[in-house]
């Protein structure tokens, strides 16, 4: 059913497939609230992150103690409360943001990159190329994502760079999988054909045809991963793998504040809240996507 | 059919290789071993600690201790724990009763919520009931596992004293707590699954049959459709119960539930390589026999896969 | 019916009896957490808490409960008493094991020897109580106590803090089958402390050890270990063939329960009896909270230990540099919520050879002021500042690496966080990777035991420290008898660690033990090495 749309679009000049393509998913993607509402929460945290720095400074108001004023309730002058230190957390949750997205988003990145690009040698090429990575994909995808985690980290190391290298290389084996099966379904149509009987390179053939062509699952699994590099971030940070203080991440902070979850609730409620709303704006914009893209689900 | 079991069984052995090869290499650039760790504080003479790393069969490079290992592990023994001297086998039995309960109980939870919900949206489909169902079943995906255990706990046990705030005594009351943490995860997976496959079903012709035979709508959705839908439905279901007997760490430490997972932890902080490497193997094979077994069940529910089963070369998994 | 009616109503009685009775420890306890000064606190509760038990046994008619639950937060690794020294595996070791004497709040009480006497201070005779079984049936007499102290000589794990012990005991020899004699190779005024660790030198069978690998497990105390499951439970039971006082309760649980929250929770929930070190952020709950009481102690000294190799910490000025920037108060009012006392030197607050008067030796006390830390920097190999990385394990002190962070900045030392786990922290020692590592210690006896920080290689030497005046006073100190010359040996000790700054001392934490007012017969220990043995719960 997947291979009938791509299949009948294609006549259609190169350009002007893409366009429409575009417009018929954006189209479908509208129709769906729940995602657009995700959308529109996602550009708001995309954006409240890139000017975390213009917003606050970082050395004077988000990792400056004030012990003076630690612990203190939500109030005008402190919206989220104060935590142990006297940091304001509404401001920390706020740069906590940059850190939790960037911790996500590199490590999916990672993940794209390398899944990526095996997926598409292993579904290209095939053979004995597409067994071997083929097996070194289940060995990783057959241990548990969270205690690979937990292995990578205790092995590599506690820091952000370590944190988000083993989130990443978790998330390699999806991406090899999404893309590989992608890649089968459309590395036999004619336009594929076609570029290798024109004598088109291996490289331009793949970059050009293939990729572009099964980017959609692609593009689905991105939004949820990143999703779900963010809650594995703080299941790390609970188990102290997580980021290096005094950074602002929101696992860290919710992990912090844990001792505190009776006493002074709020010191986990607005980090866990941030870290909700994120994980649920991303989650139904990669379920909208995932909808918009495959024509099956619509009537 | 037996072919494809004994393909599959196979086809374990070099991903089992493969595991334990990992993470033999993960735990050896750790830094720090059990030697370093039993000295503590210690001033030992070089001896001593000479003495020590050859007790623990440390002395070896890497490549001479894992091939040890795996002859061992050909034999199908899993060694004995550095860290307790007990074996890694006898370990891991006296703990997978209170984690394969909890992974039990955490997937009918999961079942519960998500199943219905996943009905609704597909029913509704594109409707604001549709938002909303699909939008209950992400919120347990989107709050991180212990912050929603410890308020739990603080609600459940402390406020209204109904259940038990940790460990396992072998009830059912013991079970809710953790099983509703971990369980609130999954139904993500298992709506969406749910959902998609219902709206496959939904409009197909035979459907229609028997809504002209004028069967309530009730009655062709729960009966009928569900039925077709349920095979992806359980496969997921069945991945998702392999997924938390493997890893559900998270959960077991905040409740202190005697599990596999707080062991595991606790083994990788202690480098107890032995018991690292033995949980894991353990958790990959029971989490691809349990896979087999579902796509087996699979089969046996529906011709149509028994008959791909039965000619086609390799399987993929999607 | 009214034969319901009746039991009801006596029930009710009882009671209310019972109710009056740990009302009356209610009232002292309370006004013991009120209490700032913490040793105080610390040192009053003890009888207090006993004379509670007492009035509580003797209310006729008590049922207790079968079995006792401890929720604790530390992993107890092995059950073998000589490879570990931490105060949460002494807890079962004071159960199951029993050293020649008893030593409780500075008086010492016999235990498996009847008697002792002491020539000289360098020989000691022990006469052995006779009858005694371990748990495996074996009987104990001299040849154990020889196997005992053989064993922690040589076996490699034995604990640093043991083995130093050990080594400063010449030779014990068998007179007969119930008396030995203990050769010292120095006089040491802390022996029979030593000898009552319960921990380092409780009495292994002989027979036992060479029957099984873990035969260390056997000793001759009030119970058995009957289930080790190290990252969930260890469980001992009676010992009905025990010797001494039996106790009332059948069967002790200590549960791991790793989440601070989570064990209190289920101590105010009623699945476990004593909830050993609630949150600091949470004493005030159980204050709160009618039904329990809790036990508070000073505990170990944190440090801030330097690695004296290592550049830039391996110079004094710029470690004093640091000590003068450094505020003890607002790390425990930041990191501790204020449930902690300021450490001004390095030793343990409580013992007699604790001195900080630096003032009357012409020094200052560390506090922060940051015109001598510049001072100090200035006059340092490094003028303008370094960067420091701090090492450490713990979310607490992932805090208060935070606020020295924030504190240090104000001098231009840049801190760096290194988190790590113990495995980790092992091998940057092994490799003699580290700069700062935080740390605290538990001096658990009177005397000398901070001697182990200081001098050269020590057993909690982690610096790398060494200093030929210190050790040759701390010799001296072992071996003087005269109380006031042993006082100024130590004062002149503390001040050159004072003025050399290998270790900064930090603050003394306060530590709590809450219990549900039900539980009785707990020996609370001022140095929070409680005794479990005979605790019950009422019904």
């Amino acid at each position: 059913m997947n291979q009938n749309t791509v299949s009948s679009s294609e006549s259609v000049t190169k350009k002007y497939k893409k366009r429409s393509q575009f417009a018929e998913i954006w189209r479908r993607f509208k129709q769906n609230k729940g995602a657009m509402v995700g959308l529109f929460v996602v550009f708001v945290i995309i954006f409240i992150a890139v000017f975390a720095d213009v917003l606050f400074d970082y050395d004077t108001q988000v990792t400056a103690m004030d012990i003076a004023n630690r612990m203190k309730e939500p109030c005008m002058e402190h919206l989220f409360g104060t935590d142990e230190m006297g940091r304001d957390i509404f401001i920390r949750v706020l740069y906590g943001s940059r850190a939790s997205l960037s911790v996500g988003a590199m490590a999916t990145l990672i993940g794209l990159i390398v899944g990526m690009t095996l997926g598409c040698i292993a579904g290209y090429f095939g053979g004995a190329i597409e067994d071997v990575i083929m097996r070194a994909t289940d060995i990783c995808g057959s241990i548990p994502h969270i205690l690979m985690g937990i292995a990578i980290v205790s092995a590599l190391g506690v820091s952000t760079m370590n944190l988000i290298l083993a989130l990443g290389f978790t998330s390699i084996s999806s991406f090899v999988r999404i893309t590989r099966a992608a890649v089968l379904t459309v590395r036999n149509q004619e336009y594929v054909e076609a570029g290798r009987a024109i004598g088109q390179s291996e490289a331009k053939i793949i970059f050009s045809h293939i990729l572009p062509n099964c980017l959609s699952p692609i593009i689905v699994q991105v939004t949820l991963r990143i999703a779900s590099a963010i809650v594995a971030a703080s299941s790390l940070s609970f188990l102290g793998l997580g980021v290096k203080p005094p950074s602002p991440e929101w696992g860290a902070l919710l992990s912090a504040g844990r001792t505190y979850v009776r006493t002074k609730p709020y010191m986990t409620l607005f980090p866990g809240l941030a870290i909700m709303v994120t994980v649920l704006a991303f989650n139904l914009v990669g379920d909208g996507l995932r909808d918009a893209l495959d024509p099956k689900l619509r009537k | 059919m037996w072919r494809y079991c004994l393909r599959r069984i196979l086809q374990l052995i070099p991903i089992i290789i493969g595991v334990s090869f990992l993470i033999y290499f993960l735990m050896d650039i750790a830094p720090g071993d059990i030697v370093l760790l039993k000295m503590g504080d210690n001033n030992m003479t070089a001896e001593q600690i000479e003495a020590l790393y050859e007790q623990y069969g440390l002395n070896q490079p890497l490549p001479v201790r894992y091939l040890k290992y795996m002859g061992r592990l050909l034999q199908g023994d899993l060694g004995i724990s550095q860290a307790t001297g007990e074996p890694v086998m006898d370990m891991f039995m006296a703990r997978i009763g209170s984690t394969a309960r909890l992974a039990i109980a955490s997937v009918l939870v999961s079942i519960i919520i998500s199943i219905p919900l996943g009905i609704i949206s597909a029913v509704h489909d594109g409707t604001v009931i549709d938002n909303v169902a699909s939008f209950g079943t992400l919120l347990g995906l989107s709050i991180p596992n212990f912050w929603l255990g410890l308020v739990l706990i603080i609600v459940f046990s402390l406020k209204l004293g109904w259940l038990p705030s940790n460990g396992d005594d072998g009830t059912i009351k013991s079970l809710i707590l953790p099983a509703i943490t971990i369980g609130t995860s999954l139904t993500a997976a298992l709506g969406r699954t749910t959902r998609s496959s219902m709206l496959d079903v939904i409009h197909q012709d035979y459907l229609r049959t028997v809504r002209a035979k004028g069967a309530s709508e009730k009655i062709v959705i729960w009966k009928h459709a569900l039925k077709n839908a349920m095979i992806p439905i359980l496969t997921v279901a069945g991945e998702q119960f392999a997924g938390v007997l493997g890893g559900s760490a998270l959960t077991e430490t905040v409740f202190a539930w005697p599990g596999t997972g707080r062991l595991l932890i606790d083994s990788i902080n202690g480098r107890d390589v032995t018991t690292v490497t033995g949980l894991l193997i353990l958790k990959t094979l029971i989490g691809s026999v349990i896979i087999l077994i579902v796509d087996l069940l699979y089969a046996a529910v529906d011709p149509r896969v028994r008959a791909r089963f039965a000619n086609s070369g390799r399987r993929k998994k999607k | 019916m009214k034969r319901v009616l009746a039991l009801v109503l006596a029930t009710i009685m009882a009671l209310s009896l019972v109710a009056c009775s740990s009302g009356a420890a209610d009232n002292s306890a309370a006004t013991q957490a009120d209490a700032q000064s913490a040793t105080e606190a610390a040192k009053a509760e003890a009888p207090a808490a006993t004379e509670a038990a007492a009035t509580e046994a003797a209310v006729p008619e008590v049922e207790y409960k079968e079995e006792v639950i401890i929720g604790t937060d530390t992993k107890v690794n092995s059950l073998d008493i000589q490879e570990n020294c931490a105060i949460a595996s002494g807890y079962i070791y004071l159960m199951t094991h029993e050293p020649l004497v008893h030593y409780y709040e500075g008086e010492f009480f016999p235990k498996l020897a009847e008697t002792w006497e002491n020539k000289d201070g360098l020989e000691y005779t022990f006469h052995l109580r006779k009858g005694i079984k371990f748990h495996d049936g074996s009987e104990f007499s001299a040849d154990d106590v020889l196997f005992t102290i053989k064993r922690a000589k040589e076996n490699p794990t034995t604990h640093a803090n043991v083995k130093a012990f050990v080594d400063t005991i010449e030779s014990v020899t068998k007179v007969d089958d119930y008396t030995v004699v203990f050769k010292l190779t120095e006089v040491n005024n802390d022996f029979l402390i030593d000898m009552s660790k319960t921990g380092s030198l409780g009495m292994l069978s002989e027979e036992a050890c060479a029957a099984a690998e873990d035969g260390y497990k056997y000793g001759t105390g009030p119970w058995v270990n009957s289930e080790f499951f190290a990252e969930d439970h260890i469980t001992v039971v009676r010992n009905d063939d025990y010797w001494g006082e039996l106790p009332v309760t059948k069967k002790v649980t200590f549960r791991l329960i790793p989440e601070a929250s989570a064990r209190l929770i289920a101590l105010e929930n009623h699945e476990i009896d004593v909830c050993i070190y609630p949150d600091a952020s949470e004493y005030s709950l159980v204050e709160e909270n009618p039904e329990l009481d809790m036990f508070t102690y000073t505990s170990g000294l944190n440090y801030i230990f330097y690695n004296v190799d290592q550049a830039p910490v391996d110079d004094p000025n710029f470690r004093l540099a640091l000590a003068y920037a450094t505020d003890n108060q607002q790390i425990i009012d930041g990191a501790l919520g204020g449930y902690g006392v300021p450490a001004t030197t390095t030793n343990s607050l409580t013992a007699v050879s604790f001195f900080d008067d630096f003032e009357s030796v012409g020094q200052s006390k560390y506090t922060r002021d940051l015109d001598k830390a510049k001072e100090y920097l200035a006059k340092s190999k490094y003028p303008n500042g370094a960067t420091v990385t701090i090492q450490f394990t713990t979310g607490q002190r992932e805090i208060i690496s935070q606020i020295l962070q924030s504190q240090w900045k104000d001098i231009g030392v840049t801190v760096e966080l290194d988190k790590t786990d113990s495995a980790g922290r092992a091998a940057a020692k092994q490799e003699d990777k580290w700069q700062a590592y935080l740390a605290s210690v538990a001096y658990t006896d009177a005397g000398n035991s901070f001697s182990e920080t200081f001098v050269t290689d020590g057993g909690t030497n982690q610096m790398g420290w060494s200093n030929a005046r210190v050790d040759e006073l701390f010799k001296q100190c072992a071996v003087e008898t005269d109380e006031a010359k042993r006082y100024e040996m130590y004062k002149e000790i503390q001040s050159i660690i004072h003025e050399e700054c290998p270790a900064y001392p930090m603050y003394y934490a306060l530590k709590a033990i809450a219990y549900n007012k039900k539980v009785s017969g707990v020996k609370w220990e001022s140095r929070g090495v409680m005794e479990f043995a005979y605790a019950k719960v009422e019904k």
